[in-house]
């Protein structure tokens, strides 16, 4: 067949479907499902006219006009899928706890955060003067006169309400998006990572070991209580999930270095979505908790609440696993892997 | 075969910037890859459309506070700094799942983000090269510490690595495995109509055509395709290393001109015959394309598809 005479006897057929694709990309739910079976007819007769282009040796814009209309064509066919809220609950209830107790990268960044932490706190402690080096005059200042008053006096109802909406929706802002940036800085061949953790630990460190040296101590030590646990583990949360991503690059485990990367990714996301959950919930005690004239024995309840919260998180829902996991993993033969996958998925009650 | 030079074109991997994607019905069609620098355009329509989305926010919400008389006031600037916290980081990866790999900018583009495999993105995907831009952002400059600090994201590092590999991947689509493409909107197509009297007698004469390789046939197409774009003087220059060959090769006179030849090998090729049988009137005039809507009862009538089809569909 001559190309001029394919062309004739085809151009109907795309016109059809560059129609039926212009009126699906404005609205997936604006053709009628024998107008959708019409389209996947239609897209897969192009297909056809694409892979016989060569035989009929159609002229190049042809072809590429034949590219562009697949490739459109096959992007409204198979479409994205979206979240589906019952499969993250249980990835963010079951699946993460289990693989959180045996990740190597979130103890060891627990452990040189909580390390460095109370090793400055130490330090700031028995040499104030360091503080001041390390931050500066007027830094220390500052962190001094927020301190200076007691929450005894800090409104009550409705102002302050709206006063913890504001404090809570700052600290949601700056202390996740910190988070976020540790995170993306652990990509780079964990490094990055490192660096927030070991930087957020020796300032916290040392200012928490300061404080406690000047008369602000009590309200300081008011002030930062019930927090501390989300806040704190959120933030070493993040530098892991980074890490995680970071030395993936360099511990490949036999695969290729960016196999080995999107897997990570895949297993990274969940860790820094529930520290973004630890960021909110510090966030919002941060801003009401703290800042009221609640007495310290309450806000310390509340920290010893959401530290048990994560203690029954980190180990009960991660032992609880525990069980399965254990069991040896050997090498599956491919009869055994041709056997399981041909045979139906057992049914669940 | 007597062209040495017209084999490279096609069978070699293709030097441009486009990638072959092989889709569920095993058929290859090809993808344009987004450059860097498209990608920047779509990056700060975005920007456009997110501090819009803040402007427009802050003009209703200062209006419904006005309107309530003080009593959403003690709200203070709660859900403004809430809105652009969630803009800045998940304004991306939500429309990216949500509008199967397009931002508004991007859709103004005509980009979007697919699988290296060529499929729709999923939404861990979607949000985690969007969290990690951040990454690709670096390093960042503070421009301006006061009142509020501005920093200015440089980009370098995610220029750096999408430069270094084929696909234009920055970082965050490494650890995804995902692309931005080019969706095209091509509309030119078919072949063009030679009416030129000179072209048409000087086919006449060629009989010779059938005989010339499927690349070499291309390799005119192509030329013919693109004659528009240059001057004569060009366009005997191009035309003539070919020519040059033909008319020694089948003998025609040497002062014939080498664009003009190429343009009759054209028309010989793909409209002669149907000239030929369209002027004498006889029973296969060119088809003209039959006219159909969509059918209601689902099915392509059967002269829209030719024999060899058949059974794809």
């Amino acid at each position: 067949m001559r190309a001029v005479e394919y062309l004739h006897r085809r151009q109907s057929t795309w016109a059809e479907l560059e129609s039926l694709c212009r009126r699906l990309q404005r609205s997936p739910r604006s053709l009628s499902p024998e107008e959708l079976v019409v389209f996947a007819k239609l897209y897969r007769a192009t297909c056809a006219d694409l892979a016989l282009a060569d035989a009929h040796q159609l002229p190049e814009p042809t072809v590429r006009y034949l590219h562009q209309l697949v490739a459109r064509a096959h992007n409204l066919l198979y479409r994205s899928r979206f979240f589906r809220l019952r499969e993250w609950l249980r990835e963010l209830l079951f699946r993460l706890p289990r693989r959180l107790f045996h990740d190597p990268y979130l103890r060891a960044a627990a452990f040189l955060f909580y390390g460095l932490f109370l090793f400055s706190f130490v330090v700031g402690w028995a040499r104030p003067g360091l503080a001041e080096a390390l931050l500066g005059r007027e830094e220390v200042d500052q962190l001094e006169q927020m301190y200076e008053e007691g929450f005894e006096n800090s409104g009550s109802g409705r102002s302050l309400v709206g006063q913890g909406a504001t404090r809570a929706s700052l600290y949601i802002s700056h202390n996740t998006s910190i988070g976020f940036r540790c995170f993306a800085a652990g990509l780079l061949m964990g490094v990055g990572g490192l660096f927030a953790l070991t930087f957020n630990a020796v300032v916290l460190g040392i200012i928490f070991g300061y404080m406690n040296t000047t008369p602000m101590a009590n309200n300081f030590n008011q002030f930062v209580t019930a927090h501390a646990p989300f806040e704190l583990t959120a933030i070493v949360l993040s530098a892991a999930a980074g890490m995680r991503l970071g030395f993936a690059l360099l511990v490949t485990r036999g695969k290729t270095r960016a196999a080995s990367l999107r897997e990570a990714g895949k297993e990274a996301l969940p860790v820094m979505m529930l520290a973004a959950l630890l960021f909110l919930g510090a966030a919002v005690i941060e801003g009401y908790v703290s800042p009221s004239p609640l007495p310290y024995a309450v806000k310390a309840l509340v920290a010893i609440g959401s530290a048990m919260l994560l203690a029954f998180y980190f180990v009960m829902l991660g032992m609880a696993g525990n069980a399965e996991r254990s069991e040896p993993e050997r090498e599956l033969s491919w009869q055994e892997i041709v056997q399981r996958e041909d045979s139906p998925a057992p049914a669940t009650r | 075969m007597g062209f040495p030079f017209f084999r490279v074109t096609i069978e070699n991997m293709p030097l441009d910037t486009s990638i072959r994607v092989l889709t569920p019905e095993n058929i290859a069609f090809e993808y344009r890859l987004a450059g860097p620098f498209q990608r920047l355009g779509a990056y700060l329509l975005d920007l456009l459309v997110r501090g819009l989305v803040i402007f427009l926010f802050c003009c209703t919400y200062s209006l419904l506070v006005t309107a309530s008389r003080g009593g959403l006031q003690f709200l203070g600037i709660a859900p403004i700094t809430i809105l652009a916290f969630l803009l800045d980081w998940f304004y991306g990866g939500v429309f990216e799942t949500f509008w199967n790999g397009q931002t508004p900018g991007k859709w103004a583009l005509g980009l979007r983000v697919v699988t290296v495999e060529g499929q729709p993105i999923n939404g861990l995907q979607a949000v985690l090269r969007n969290l990690l831009r951040a990454a690709d952002a670096m390093p960042v400059a503070v421009a301006i510490t006061f009142p509020v600090s501005i920093s200015l994201p440089t980009f370098m590092l995610g220029l750096l690595v999408a430069s270094c590999n084929r696909r234009f991947q920055r970082l965050g689509d490494l650890a995804t495995g995902t692309m931005v493409i080019c969706e095209t909107r091509e509309t030119a197509q078919g072949t063009l109509r030679i009416e030129d009297p000179q072209v048409i007698q000087l086919a006449e004469n060629l009989m010779a055509v059938a005989t010339l390789p499927r690349s070499t046939i291309r390799a005119i197409a192509a030329y013919v395709q693109r004659r528009g774009f240059f001057g004569p003087g060009r366009c005997r220059e191009i035309a003539s290393p070919l020519a040059e060959v033909l008319i020694r090769r089948w003998e025609l006179p040497p002062e014939t001109d080498p664009d003009l030849l190429l343009l009759a090998v054209y028309y010989r090729h793909f409209w002669y015959e149907e000239a030929q049988s369209a002027g004498a009137g006889t029973e296969s005039p060119v088809p003209t394309p039959p006219q159909h809507a969509v059918p209601a009862h689902g099915r392509i009538p059967a002269e829209a598809v030719p024999p060899v089809l058949g059974k794809h569909l």
